[in-house]
């Protein structure tokens, strides 16, 4: 038996290198909309906005307990935000809104206030920041 | 009781009178600003501006109403509620709101520093906002002038340290005379269009 020529590459062979070619080329052409860990991405722009500036509707901005570092404020039992996980922002602000989570009646009313996009700008918005530091 | 049921019936009728009412001097406070009586005197004062770190007094608020504020930069409720409400009435006010200072006196000046007042306000987003800090002497005689109480318990432990102190807000005209008393600002429901009425009146 020869090697085949190039152009003669059986069909089932050829099928199975473009299947290949298909399944290691996929995570880069996912969509950015499903992280890893499942959650459904947020706009970190308007994470940022509503970190630094609160919303339109009143809600705080982040900072003004967490701190302008997001490195939390003892002083108020704020914990530190920068660098969390979305899924455990999103996890935590669903906890607080439920009242199974925090003390602070203001984080209550803000985390229920914030909507689902909201929420998922934030959580992007903080992933994005340094974890200590 | 009664009064009051037929104020409710009118209310429809007056909220479309208001912006004839804003020609008039006299109008009614909303329910949740409060005549200040005796309780207030007319505003003097002697602070550092946290934003400048001049010395300023009430004369240099002359000219503009004023809207002042006990309270400190690590408050977990009030002060951040109080802050926040009045800068969506800022808002409400449009144009007109240059015309009034929100001066926000520390009762904490030893953990609020000028650069941590100024930094804090500013994240409310309003120039209006000045933070103003003084010593124990200055503090405690702008405090007795409105009647205002406040008590501070240092602790090493920052969960521990504790700062208690009066929630209202006091508003002064242009010359420093004390007009009001706004009661609601931190409350569940803060009446912002009562209160940015109470306020542009005084804007004239």
């Amino acid at each position: 038996m020869g090697t085949p020529a190039a152009g003669k590459i059986p069909l089932v062979s050829r099928l199975r290198r473009a299947l290949l070619a298909a399944l290691l080329l996929s995570p880069t052409l996912a969509p950015a909309a499903a992280p890893p860990d499942g959650s459904p991405a947020g706009n970190a722009e308007l994470g940022k906005n509503i970190v630094v500036h609160g919303t339109a509707g009143g809600v705080l901005p982040c900072m003004v307990c967490h701190g302008t570092d997001l490195a939390g404020n003892p002083a108020i039992g704020a914990p530190r935000l920068a660098g969390l996980k979305p899924a455990t922002t999103l996890a935590a602000l669903s906890a607080i809104a439920a009242g199974r989570q925090g003390k602070n009646y203001v984080m209550r009313n803000i985390a229920h206030a914030l909507t689902g996009a909201d929420r998922a700008a934030i959580a992007a918005y903080l992933a994005t920041l340094g974890a200590r530091g | 009781m009664i009064a009051r049921r037929a104020f409710t019936r009118a209310g429809i009728g007056a909220v479309a009178f208001l912006p004839l009412a804003a020609c008039h001097k006299d109008w009614t406070l909303c329910a949740q600003d409060l005549k200040p009586g005796a309780t207030v005197a007319d505003l003097r004062l002697t602070m550092t501006e946290a934003e400048t770190g001049r010395i300023v007094t009430a004369a240099d608020f002359r000219g503009k109403v004023v809207l002042l504020y006990f309270g400190y930069a690590n408050c977990p409720d009030v002060c951040p509620i109080t802050l926040q409400e009045t800068a969506r009435i800022l808002g409400r006010l449009g144009r007109k709101a240059d015309q009034v200072r929100v001066l926000f006196v520390t009762v904490d000046p030893q953990r609020d520093t000028d650069a941590v007042l100024s930094h804090y306000l500013a994240l409310f987003g309003r120039p209006e906002f000045t933070g103003l800090r003084g010593t124990p002497a200055q503090l405690q005689a702008l405090a007795a002038r409105c009647h205002a109480a406040y008590a501070v318990h240092p602790s090493a432990d920052p969960a521990r340290y504790t700062v208690t102190h009066t929630a209202a807000a006091y508003v002064f005209d242009r010359v420093g005379k004390p007009q009001f008393i706004c009661a609601g600002l931190s409350s569940k429901t803060p009446d912002l269009p009562g209160i940015t009425n109470d306020l542009a009146h005084l804007i004239g």
